[in-house]
């Protein structure tokens, strides 16, 4: 026993000079900033380092988090959920906003707004419905992903083909893969997780259909919503454009597999196109980016994601976190940050931006994407909503249940859930 | 508990030394099983605040027992861990038998034998996933130089290809540790009674049958319940090598459990799922202690 003793009391003694030497506080508020790792964090870094230049009174530390979207979202609800003060700024998913600001967990930011206002105007729509809870903001969007068609230009050129833009035209990748030996036609992330519910939302939305109406109302079992599911699912099984293969891809995987020539377009982010331009890339300068795919009933629409800036509801410092959200939102800061990182800017004049047109060619051309990107449902209850839809698209798509039955079970499944979960007043 | 009853003074002794073991396992198993018991009859889901909390009594095991999914991931529970822990006890005990019979490995090749048991969880599940990739994997382009079709190669577009997958690999893991298991037990069978038997006129076959399996019965029952609790409790497999997909037709009670308390933050729920596991692998435990009749054994 005693050898058991003194060791727990040294193992005490060390703990607790551990925690006297990180809790010798220096002068002004210590800033903790919770985001991303990788270049991210290399990236963010700097820029923190820069923002204590000019206020040499806050310290800001960063917390790194996991890059995996879920991982990350389980931290800051365990975290928020325990009232911890720890974190001061977080980096949201643009799909966590609601939950978290109906939990009470992230600060409205209208008083810091309405007493040092922010071009609100400038920033791209989705990101501020996205932001906006009732009637308050509670974060603001930091950078945006829209939905993009990549495909192989030069391909379609040697072919004289027009660029794909409608549903119909994916006809015409069948003579291009037997013409250029493309083991594969169209990809797009289809394994069960989020990135298939922005697949398939992208295909319903260009279809004319949705998941909830303009008027709140849930209309997923709907005529247009079976006809762009099918035809979803007819490009593995019947058109044979799409691989079986892209049933167990995420982005990486179609991306891997376009980049190395196999493919003739792909669904995929913008983070894609500085990764496809690189030297090594067997498609650099052969690919380009058009909106996402539609049918000839309706507009094309990109789905939003992004990330935005949070304060943690329990912050001790929330002045100071204010001070530095409004620094990292600085043009310039996001102009760097598309650059460094390919993270595209919230702010609609970045778009037309010198420095970030020479870089992604494509953006002035395509701003309209993500000017008129569609969040997803603007709920508290999305990721339930979410893992629903994103069970039976899968079902759908590897043939464990018919289109039809997919959506009708979807949408019996989604009114359950809101008609039990759903928050006093409903969803805004 | 036999001996614990016993009038005799030496009891009074072994309850006492006994009482810091049974404290242990207090703190760390029956505290948490009570609290789990206890979660699994609130309403506790911490991503919607405003339900608040409290007694739902038995809402969420009626609530599990109406949902086709939850029934998915119990029945395919139950048929991992059947088909896995029976190809692992054949496969093993056929090793073990050789093994020990030949007497052809010795240290360092009985290591080289458990490798795949050491190799961790998920970075063994990761390696497979590359070998059974579509596109570049070693199964798929060994099969496509056979003339099977490419859209016959995506083992995880289809539920039976996919638990195939999951099955294959957790054998190849496990197989290891029953030969192991096996292996030990057959090393203190002693040899004179094979010598006795082969004098009386016995075959081999009625040796195995007579000798070996009864003789063998305590480490095959040891290993089998390792095994088999930890084959009800399959996670990091499923997790990583199909993420409970094609759709759900992969999901184990365990990863529904991971899902419900982690992803969804519903403890409640999730702990009812927790609950659940844990009843029916004690009473695999009791079947297994009933079938192979140890209850009494004092060997």
């Amino acid at each position: 026993m005693k050898p058991f003793l003194f060791r727990l009391a040294l193992l005490l003694v060390l703990a607790g000079g551990l925690l006297g030497c990180t809790s010798q506080k220096p002068a002004g508020p210590v800033l903790v900033m919770a985001g991303g790792s990788g270049p991210e964090e290399v990236h963010i870094k700097e820029q923190l380092a820069a923002f204590q230049q000019t206020h040499p009174d806050i310290q800001v530390v960063y917390q790194s988090t996991p890059s995996s979207a879920s991982a990350r979202h389980t931290l800051f609800v365990t975290w928020l959920s325990s009232r911890s003060p720890e974190v001061d700024v977080l980096n949201l998913d643009v799909i966590w906003i609601p939950e978290f600001a109906a939990a009470g967990w992230i600060l409205p930011l209208d008083d810091f707004l309405a007493r040092e206002p922010l071009p609100l105007s400038d920033f791209v729509p989705a990101g501020l419905a996205c932001s906006r809870y009732r009637n308050n903001i509670f974060a603001l969007p930091w950078y945006v992903d829209a939905g993009l068609l990549y495909y192989r230009r030069d391909l379609y050129t040697a072919l004289g083909l027009d660029p794909p833009r409608t549903f119909a035209d994916l006809d015409k990748i069948k003579p291009l893969q037997k013409n250029f030996g493309l083991p594969y036609g169209f990809l797009f992330q289809g394994q069960s997780y989020e990135g298939l519910v922005c697949v398939v939302l992208e295909f319903l939305w260009g279809n004319g259909g949705a998941v909830f109406d303009n008027q709140g109302r849930l209309v997923l079992d709907s005529p247009r919503n079976r006809e762009a599911l099918t035809l979803l699912v007819d490009l593995i099984y019947r058109e044979h454009v799409s691989p079986l293969a892209v049933t167990t891809f995420l982005e990486e995987d179609c991306r891997y597999a376009f980049q190395a020539g196999y493919a003739a377009a792909m669904r995929n982010w913008p983070y894609a196109y500085a990764l496809m331009e690189e030297p090594d890339s067997q498609v650099k300068g052969k690919f380009a980016v058009l909106p996402p795919l539609h049918s000839r009933k309706a507009r094309p629409v990109a789905v939003f994601g992004g990330g935005a800036l949070a304060l943690n509801a329990f912050s001790r410092h929330p002045d100071a976190a204010a001070k530095l959200v409004r620094f990292l939102l600085q043009p310039d800061n996001l102009r760097d940050r598309a650059l460094a990182l390919g993270m595209l800017p919230p702010l609609k004049s970045l778009y037309t931006d010198p420095a970030l047109t020479a870089k992604f060619p494509y953006l002035s051309r395509l701003k309209e994407v993500f000017f008129t990107a569609r969040p997803r449902p603007i709920t508290p209850l999305y990721s339930f909503i979410s893992d629903i839809l994103r069970l039976h698209f899968s079902r759908a798509l590897t043939r464990q249940e018919t289109p039809e039955q997919a959506l009708r079970r979807g949408q019996a499944e989604i009114a359950a859930l809101l008609a039990r979960y759903e928050p006093p007043g409903g969803s805004p | 508990m036999r001996s614990l009853a016993a009038p005799d003074r030496s009891s009074f002794w072994a309850a006492l030394f006994l009482a810091p073991a049974l404290a242990v396992i207090a703190v760390v198993a029956l505290y948490p099983l009570g609290y789990t018991l206890w979660l699994s009859f609130q309403q506790k889901i911490i991503k919607l605040p405003w339900l608040g909390s409290g007694w739902v009594g038995l809402d969420h095991y009626r609530e599990l027992l109406s949902e086709p999914r939850f029934w998915r991931a119990f029945f395919n529970t139950w048929m991992f861990t059947i088909v896995s822990v029976a190809l692992e006890l054949v496969l093993g005990l056929l090793a073990a038998l050789a093994i020990h019979r030949a007497r052809l490995l010795t240290g360092l090749t009985r290591a080289a034998l458990l490798l795949p048991w050491a190799i961790p969880e998920v970075v063994a599940a990761v390696m497979w996933l590359f070998l059974i990739n579509p596109a570049f994997g070693l199964i798929p382009g060994f099969l496509r130089n056979l003339g099977f079709a490419d859209n016959s190669l995506v083992f995880l577009a289809h539920p039976v290809t996919a638990w195939t997958v999951v099955i294959a690999t957790d054998v190849w893991k496990n197989t290891p540790f029953m030969t192991l298991m096996l292996l030990a037990g057959l090393q203190v069978i002693p040899e004179d009674l094979y010598e006795a038997a082969a004098l009386d006129g016995a075959t081999g076959w009625q040796a195995f049958w007579r000798l070996t399996l009864p003789l063998l019965k305590p480490a095959l029952l040891v290993a089998l319940i390792f095994r088999t609790s930890q084959a009800f409790m399959v996670f990091g497999h499923i997790y990583t090598l199909t993420g409970g997909g094609p759709g759900n037709a992969t999901e184990s009670l365990a990863f529904l459990a991971y899902q419900a308390i982690l992803n969804d933050m519903r403890f409640g729920y999730g702990s009812a799922i927790c609950i659940l596991i844990f009843l029916s692998s004690f009473i695999l435990a009791l079947l297994y202690l009933r079938v192979l009749g140890l209850g009494e054994g004092r060997r």
